[in-house]
């Protein structure tokens, strides 16, 4: 929808990425805008977490640019691609399992409270005041991502669709204008999956652009507003649903050669 | 018998403030750090230095003790951060082993740089800042105020740490980098920065139990650190490593065996190292992860 004219948040240019001989993502092209649902699809090893991981700068990309905000990310730390507004979330849940969820959550928060370890060891007002607004916010985030009960039990305590709900409030806690979902529906019930997709309705009206990575596509085209359809490390389509949908070229992929299985969890 | 316990609890409270530094480090960064020890050794030696060197420092007793104490704490914390930044940081995608290995060099490294600077010679602390005046009487036994006062000293850095571990920003962040480093940066923190601070805690609570040594035992040597960081390592190991209670544990622990050992054999105090290490490869064998370990724990 690229119509509409909505502000260009992340940009990704001929990213490539090799692993030794193998190429993770080749040649990659792929924008986000402001307060859009995209969704990334492709075939397994299409090389949607791995441009994922490239994002978020835990992989350094052989070539290629991505600029988010207006800045080159390319080279930039993980935690400093965070702090500019950029969340995200794991396929196999990454949660901190010694940790209890209020704590879990309360980690988001670390870049923007200021506690001075003095204050902090003298527990004065100031440390005070931080950690009760670090952890009021916790609980908006808890409450908003609908998760209800005790906060301080261990989060492996809690059933995975539970578990995925946490990871998203913990990822909300740092202010993102970039959600990236890495499979949010992976392991969910019907019914759970219908709460996936009403919160990721919420969060967009809050302003967020949310990234999805899934392989359910019933669910990507329900909330998708522009779908990018990846394969060996390309994108082979950019477009709204109902385009995605009869592009002989997306067919073809998931559908077409034998190499190919179509992987629908 | 009651000296027995006091005893040991001294000498635990000293285990168990080195233990934490080995605990912490190996809890972040899963390094056995060997020079843990020697950093321990350096703060009681910085701190013989500053005692010595400044006139006048005697008049001010007690008191410039404590900020010798302080500072001490500050210059160790220092040392190691800047050990962790030549030695261990480079190395931080290498295999363990070479990290172990830059480890143990490193404890030669400090050994042996001290010995240039102040001599291989046992040194013997100045005797106002030793704190050996008055004693309490408790049931059979005697503790002296200045082992009241040391004690009291280490559990508030404990409760301390226990509490800016699990009560603060840095806290937190420390906890998460243990349990998953990735998905601690993605969570805005800076996995260097906060190693850096583990680096310095740990070392901050080893230059006091130096300067602690200092005061109570009246002599420091160079190769001190070698034994004193293995049987922190051995507190880590028995409570639990990478876990903060467990090194406290461990550390008290130790020390009481150890004074039970010395009191059983008479006085004679040449087995309590045999029991101690054999305790060591006892849990190594039997329960790796240590009195706490299968309880589900903060790790830190």
């Amino acid at each position: 929808m690229s119509e509409t004219p909505r502000d260009t948040l992340l940009e990704v240019r001929d990213l490539v990425l090799r692993f030794g001989g193998v190429v993770a993502v080749d040649g990659l092209n792929m924008s986000v805008h402001a307060g859009e649902i995209v969704s990334v699809i492709g075939p397994n090893g299409a090389g949607k977490t791995s441009a994922f991981n490239c994002i978020s700068g835990f992989y350094r990309a052989n070539s290629g640019s991505i600029r988010f905000l207006g800045q080159s990310i390319l080279r930039r730390q993980p935690s400093t691609i965070t702090k500019m507004g950029m969340a995200r979330t794991f396929q196999n849940l990454r949660l901190f399992k010694e940790m209890s969820i209020l704590d879990n959550v309360k980690t988001g928060a670390h870049y923007r409270m200021k506690q001075h370890w003095f204050d902090a060891l003298l527990h004065t007002p100031a440390y005070g005041k931080s950690e009760r607004e670090c952890e009021d916010d916790a609980r908006y985030w808890l409450d908003f991502v609908g998760f209800k009960g005790d906060t301080s039990m261990y989060v492996t305590a809690l059933p995975y669709g539970e578990q995925r709900r946490v990871e998203i409030a913990r990822a909300l806690m740092t202010k993102p204008r970039v959600l990236m979902l890495d499979e949010p529906a992976a392991g969910l019930n019907h019914s759970e999956k219908q709460g996936l997709i009403e919160l990721i309705r919420r969060i967009q009206a809050l302003g967020i652009s949310i990234v999805l990575i899934e392989h359910d596509m019933g669910l990507v085209m329900d909330i998708s507003e522009r779908i990018i359809v990846l394969n060996y490390g390309k994108e082979i389509a950019d477009g709204t649903p109902d385009e995605i949908r009869n592009d002989p070229l997306v067919v073809e992929a998931y559908l077409g050669t034998d190499e190919d299985e179509e992987d629908a969890e | 018998m009651t000296q027995v316990l006091i005893d040991g609890l001294f000498l635990g409270c000293v285990y168990a403030l080195i233990a934490l530094g080995y605990s912490m480090v190996y809890g972040i960064i899963k390094l056995l750090n060997f020079a843990h020890g020697d950093i321990f050794m350096f703060g009681a030696m910085i701190a013989f230095t500053m005692l010595t060197a400044v006139p006048g420092l005697q008049s001010a007793g007690i008191v410039a003790v404590f900020g010798v104490l302080i500072l001490s704490m500050f210059l160790t914390g220092g040392t190691g951060v800047l050990i962790e930044a030549v030695a261990y940081k480079p190395l931080r995608s290498a295999p363990r082993l070479s990290l172990l290995i830059t480890a143990v060099g490193m404890s030669f490294v400090l050994e042996y740089g001290v010995k240039q600077f102040w001599g291989s010679k046992s040194i013997t602390w100045p005797q106002w800042a030793q704190m050996g005046a008055g004693s309490i009487p408790i049931f059979d036994g005697t503790i002296t105020i200045s082992r009241l006062v040391l004690m009291a000293v280490s559990i508030a850095l404990m409760v301390g740490l226990g509490f800016y571990i699990n009560g603060t920003r840095q806290g937190r962040a420390m906890r998460a980098i243990a349990l998953d480093q990735r998905a601690s940066t993605l969570m805005g923190v800076d996995v260097n920065r906060t190693i850096s601070l583990v680096f310095f805690i740990g070392s901050a609570l080893a230059g006091a139990a130096g300067v602690m040594f200092g005061m109570y035992y009246g002599a420091i040597g160079f190769m001190m650190g070698f034994l004193l960081g293995l049987k922190a390592f051995t507190a880590a190991v028995i409570g639990g490593i990478g876990n903060m209670y467990g090194a406290m544990l461990g550390g008290l622990t130790l020390g009481l065996i150890e004074r039970t050992t010395v009191y059983f054999c008479n006085g004679d105090d040449s087995w309590k190292d045999v029991v101690s290490f054999g305790l060591l490869i006892l849990f190594l064998t039997l329960r790796p992860t240590g009195i706490l370990g299968d309880r589900v724990v903060e790790r830190m």
